[in-house]
């Protein structure tokens, strides 16, 4: 049911209002109107309910009970209060109901009966709804057993009418009224008089130049503020259905005392005392710095409005900054009091006005300027002697926060409630907020000079690994690959376009190189280059240099000398297999190094004759020398050369065996480029299983259409792409008609895989296939995956880095310092078996990255990764970016994918690339799509842009949106294969230009096209009381805002019959959208399926 | 205001209403938040002393008292701008 917003017929109001009896009329506060709009706005009507009990003498008779409320009603004109908003939103008064009316039913029961009965009443009561125009906003019932031991008043009221506060009012009246002392009388006119004395007050305060300026400074300060969001992450819900769920935490005799001990000591109020507390809560879970929550705060004004129910509430932000290493006792003298202090002083300015000036994101139908609430309820004590014996509240099963604590003082100490929506904090994630809050009010209390950081602990454990696992027969690479070239001397280990080699040919070969390498001088640990130029040198000089217990550092000779030169000093690498020229190096071909190796001498002989020369022994345990060195490809300053050895190595290819299912009929497809750390992958494993590694030539790497081809002929199993290059290839094998039965596996990383409908589709099509998106640095090996089958549909678009592999611990450590609770933001540190040694000769950067791992044996070491990543309520690990680049759009983090997939869903879009530029306020998104269909069909890209901007609009919440949506021909990529954002961006203004270039002469005017739109303009102009509007600015730009949006969709109602969501209309607040709204509805009425008009309820 | 002295002035009228809330002894220099006079009880002391309904209270001027001697002298004014003493 919705609330009419029409005033009845025959209560029209007298044009003289009284201010007591017939003829009572008065203002409504700016609070009340706010609530009728978030009324309209939230599909849940009883969202606002106000759930009471009193615990009653059960020898009260129920027609006493009836009589003593009836007289309560009389003496409490809110409760008989209706709200109407025409012609202009005022309050009227109805007469009291005679007892017999009262909407109090009387429920008595069977002892046994109560806790079920109880339960009923509660719920029944929560789901209450009202009408606005038809008071009291009330209901009650008088719960009882026929034995007379146990009674109750249950209550509700809209909070429209009634606060947390008037709990009190109430019950002294109806203590009064029991006891036969209240005089209605005489107190019903002087109750009247004084509630509209006091809603009088309520609006001559509302506007004052000084509410306007603390509003405006209140306003600022939100905006510099960063939003306070739970349980980040990509995907999450910015409608929800607001359910709601409550846990409570009873502090017991014990913790109040010593928390009453502590704030006296500090000489805090309690308020002040449980913000500290709750902001750092808040600033843990969010992982932000400074945090924002609401509170409600008594507005009340005249001194008579103390006797009164009512709604004289103001909901007020506070903002806190958190800095984790001052003491409590600091936090709360110098951050948290002061905050509470300023709030109070600024209690006469209302929500709505905040709102107003803080111009946040409305595209939400959640509260737009706080997730998180803290409210102290210090209205259920109740004096002894009366009928009513104890008094509390109940949580209604909705949430209008995401979270929200509630802190009420009673017989047994301090009580903490705390109510969540369970669609934005799952379970396990509210229980850790739940966990802090006990151990952060626990420790405040006993010591408050401990740090902030110091207030909690870890917040779960280090999340297991997936047990995949085929233990090596040996303890080393090449030992492994021996036995496996022993086993299987006739398979075929390499293949490329020059031939194919067995293993017995490749250890020959691999045998006569290192004898080779080593006569010219390597040693165990020495850095080898390699150049090679086919699959197979490749892959012969890597396991001569893995023989010799010595690195190989891939050089690619299309990077610049200097960076090469760069390199090999760095690496102190003086020789290199392969071809070219290497400043600072000797290059010598495969051939000359294997060449002089003297007839029948083999390196297995060598060894034996000389033993300290080095070479591994087969079962020699992971050599500290062996391994690789590879670069990793800082985009700013100089690149890090990564010293990976045989240990880690080993852990991830007994892994990858497993995990990726290979055997002898494994052929895997080389396609990464030898220095991404990749390659190690596509070759080493292959060879230690038995199976055959097929070189990608003479296919190109960026021609998809070839790659699968070559997929297709080449009978490949297993295939590993960058995931930029995944589309490309799904979209490739679909024109190709290639169904891959022959492939089990593809394999993705490099950064955030984003899926949509199409791969979905493919791989649902393909079922055969199963899709693992890998995470890992370079300064480790692979260390978490997640798999993904076309089988289990229902992928998530963001799609997670999952569960860390076999021997690796992957620490998520918050800004605490302390293992993340779950669904908590924090970085990413790799443990276990999968850091590497280090950099290679910069000690310093080194210390820096690698740290000891208290959470390890001694001596363990983790590498920090700066990732920021959070894991879900399942332990399931989310990527949500670096640390130094994270987007963030007016506060608020944004997932460049999540906006990516969502362009992608329109059929036109064959690539979409969001990208963020600008500094600080002025920072912004973009959106580069290309398009399929003939390239330069402008007018048709230009239709596909408009319908791009409100598929992203509809499916975005508004900071996401991108400002613009500018189609370009081809998509950059980098060395990588990863897409070049940077050079788009370098784009962007010239596209723009472009695009801008010609202007729509009536669009530029904003001059209507129809009289519907002229109408709307008109009528908005009215009531902003400008005349520069036009079709496609932003009212809320102009002067809109929450409350003339109600006046404006009243009218709206009236003129046209068509009744718009207040969010519909936040979401594209122009005069051409709400129009285009307007035509919607009528249409949908003139069909018969839409609501009568003029606000009739449904 | 004598610093030096604390003298006991619950017997006055301020003082009396303030006694209702209050389970410890004050002087004028006690803080209001060491006495247990929290911002509840405070309205109530403000209610229970100012005797004209329509009167309204600044709040602001309320969150800024600290001690027991203030809310004596802010009481005082407010009642006397208010035309009436009790």
């Amino acid at each position: 049911m919705t609330a009419p917003l029409t005033t009845p017929v025959g209560t029209r109001p007298d044009p003289a209002p009284a201010d007591a009896g017939p003829g009572w009329r008065a203002p409504l506060t700016e609070t009340q109107l706010g609530l009728l709009m978030v009324h309209r706005t939230v599909a849940v009507p009883h969202l606002y309910n106000v759930v009471a009990e009193a615990t009653l003498d059960p020898g009260c008779p129920h027609e006493r009970l009836r009589a003593a409320l009836a007289e309560v009603l009389a003496v409490q004109p809110a409760l008989r209060m209706g709200l109407l908003t025409t012609p202009q939103p005022h309050a009227v008064l109805v007469d009291p109901p005679t007892p017999d009316a009262l909407p109090l039913s009387d429920e008595p029961m069977a002892p046994g009966d109560w806790e079920r009965a109880h339960r009923a009443a509660v719920d029944r009561l929560s789901r209450a709804t009202f009408d606005f125009a038809a008071p009291p906003l009330l209901r009650a019932i008088h719960l009882r057993t026929t034995t007379g031991d146990r009674a109750a008043l249950l209550l509700v009221a809209h909070h429209t009418v009634f606060d947390g506060y008037s709990l009190r009012p109430l019950v002294d009246d109806l203590n009064a009224a029991l006891a036969g002392t209240l005089d209605a009388g005489s107190l019903r006119p002087k109750r009247e008089r004084a509630l509209r004395g006091e809603l009088l007050a309520q609006q001559a305060a509302a506007g004052t130049p000084e509410v306007e300026a603390a509003a405006v400074a209140m306003g600022e300060r939100l905006r510099s503020a960063p939003a306070t969001v739970l349980h980040p992450g990509p995907g999450r819900p910015t409608e929800t259905a607001f359910t709601g769920r409550r846990a409570e935490l009873p502090l017991g005799a014990e913790l109040s005392a010593a928390v009453d001990r502590a704030r006296v000591e500090l000489g805090a109020t309690p308020f002040a005392f449980f913000s500290a507390v709750y902001s750092a809560v808040l600033a843990r879970h969010s992982g932000n710095t400074t945090v924002t929550f609401g509170s409600p705060l008594l507005s009340r004004r005249t001194v008579g409005s103390f006797d009164l129910c009512g709604f004289f509430v103001h909901t007020l932000p506070l903002v806190f900054d958190v800095d984790w290493r001052v003491s409590f006792a600091e936090h709360l003298a110098g951050v948290a009091a002061p905050e509470v202090q300023s709030v109070k002083r600024r209690v006469a300015v209302s929500f709505n006005r905040v709102v107003r000036h803080a111009e946040p994101d409305r595209s939400s139908n959640r509260n737009p300027l706080f997730a998180a609430m803290l409210a102290m309820q210090d209205s259920t004590e109740v004096r002894p002697g009366g009928a009513v014996w104890a008094l509390r509240e109940h949580g209604t099963g909705t949430a209008k926060f995401d979270l929200w604590l509630g802190v009420t003082p009673t017989a047994a100490g301090w009580l903490l409630e705390l109510e969540y929506d369970p669609e934005l904090l799952p379970e396990p994630v509210a229980d850790g907020v739940l966990r802090s809050l006990r151990e952060a009010v626990g420790a405040a209390a006993k010591d408050p000079s401990t740090p902030l950081a110091g207030l909690f602990s870890d917040g779960s454990g280090v999340p297991e690994d997936d047990g995949r696992h085929r233990p090596p027969p040996v303890p080393g690479l090449d030992g492994w690959f021996r036995h496996t070239a022993r086993r299987l001397p006739d398979a075929v280990a390499v293949e490329d376009p020059a031939g194919r080699l067995t293993y017995r040919e490749v250890d020959a070969a691999v045998d006569a190189m290192a004898a080779g390498l080593r006569r010219r001088g390597v040693v165990p640990g020495q850095v080898v280059g390699l150049t090679t130029a086919t699959l197979t040198d490749t892959v012969v000089a890597m396991f001569a240099a893995l023989r010799l217990n010595a690195r190989y550092l891939p050089l690619d000779l299309g990077l610049p000398e200097e960076r090469l030169a760069y390199m090999t000093r760095q690496a102190e690498c003086r020789l290199v297999v392969g071809e070219g020229a290497v400043p600072g190096a000797t290059v010598l071909s495969p051939a000359e190094v294997a060449g002089d190796a003297g007839d029948a001498e083999t390196v297995e002989a060598a060894g034996v004759a000389d033993g300290t020369n080095g070479v591994a022994e087969e079962g020699a345990a992971g050599q500290p020398g062996a391994g690789y060195v590879m670069f990793t490809s800082g985009s700013t300053g100089r690149p890090k050369g990564v010293v990976m050895s045989e240990g880690p190595l080993l852990n991830l290819s007994a892994w990858q065996l497993d995990a990726l299912a290979m055997d002898e009929g494994t052929r895997f497809l080389q396609y990464a480029p030898l220095g991404f750390d990749v390659s190690f992958q596509e070759i080493v494993p292959t060879l230690l299983v038995g199976g055959t590694v097929v070189s990608r030539e003479p296919a190109d790497r960026r021609d998809l259409p070839a790659v699968v081809r070559r997929i297709v002929d080449g009978d490949l199993t297993h295939v590993y792409l960058p995931v930029a290059a995944l589309r490309p290839f799904v979209q490739a094998a679909r024109s190709a008609g290639a169904g891959l039965e022959r492939v089990t596996t593809v394999c993705v990383s490099g950064e955030q895989l984003v899926v949509d409908r199409e791969i979905e589709d493919f791989f649902a099509e393909r079922p055969h296939l199963t899709l693992i998106n890998l995470y890992g640095p370079t300064e480790t090996h692979a260390v978490t995956t997640q798999r993904l089958t076309g089988a289990a549909r229902g992928w998530p678009s963001h799609v997670p880095i999952g569960v860390p592999v076999h021997g690796v611990t992957a620490q998520v450590i918050d800004r605490t310092g302390h293992l993340a609770p779950p669904g908590v933001a924090g970085e990413l540190l790799l443990g276990g078996a999968c850091p590497a040694d280090g950099y290679v000769n910069d000690r310093e950067r080194t210390d820096e990255r690698f740290v000891p791992d208290p959470y390890g044996p001694p001596g363990a070491r983790r590498y920090r990764t700066g990732d920021q990543v959070l894991g879900d309520a399942d332990g399931t690990l989310i990527f949500l970016g670096r640390d130094d680049d994270q987007v963030k759009i007016r506060g608020y983090r944004v997932e460049l994918g999540e906006i990516e997939a969502a362009a992608l869903a329109h059929p036109r879009v064959r690539e979409a690339v969001a990208a963020a530029r600008g500094e600080g306020a002025e920072r912004h998104l973009l959106l580069f799509v290309r398009l399929a269909g003939p390239a330069g069909a402008a007018g048709s890209a230009d239709g596909v842009r408009r319908e791009l901007a409100a598929l992203l609009a509809e499916r975005l919440p508004g900071y996401m949106v991108p400002g613009r949506v500018l189609p370009v021909d081809v998509v950059p990529t980098t060395g990588n294969g990863k897409v070049d954002r940077p050079a788009l961006l370098a784009t962007a203004d010239a596209l723009i230009a472009r695009l801008e270039a010609p202007p729509d002469p009536d669009v530029a005017a904003g001059r209507p096209d129809d009289p519907l739109q002229a109408q709307l303009l008109e009528l908005w102009a009215e009531l902003l009381e400008r005349r520069d509007l036009t079709l496609d600015r932003s009212l809320l730009e102009c002067g809109a805002h929450s409350l003339n949006v109600l006046s404006a969709l009243t009218r709206i109602e009236q003129r046209f019959g068509a009744r718009i969501a207040v969010l519909d209309f936040f979401r594209a607040p122009t005069i051409r959208e709400l129009a285009r709204l307007v035509e919607a509805e009528v249409g949908a009425a003139a069909a018969g399926a839409g609501p009568a008009p003029n606000g009739a309820t449904t | 205001m004598n610093q030096a002295v604390h003298h006991v002035t619950s017997t006055d009228a301020v003082g009396s209403i303030i006694a209702r809330f209050v389970r410890v002894p004050f002087t004028d220099n006690s803080g209001l938040a060491e006495i247990g006079l929290d911002s509840m009880s405070l309205v109530r002391v403000v209610v229970a002393f100012l005797p004209d309904t329509g009167q309204e209270i600044d709040a602001a001027a309320l969150a800024e008292l600290r001690t027991v001697g203030e809310l004596r002298g802010w009481l005082l004014s407010v009642a006397a701008a208010g035309g009436e003493t009790p």
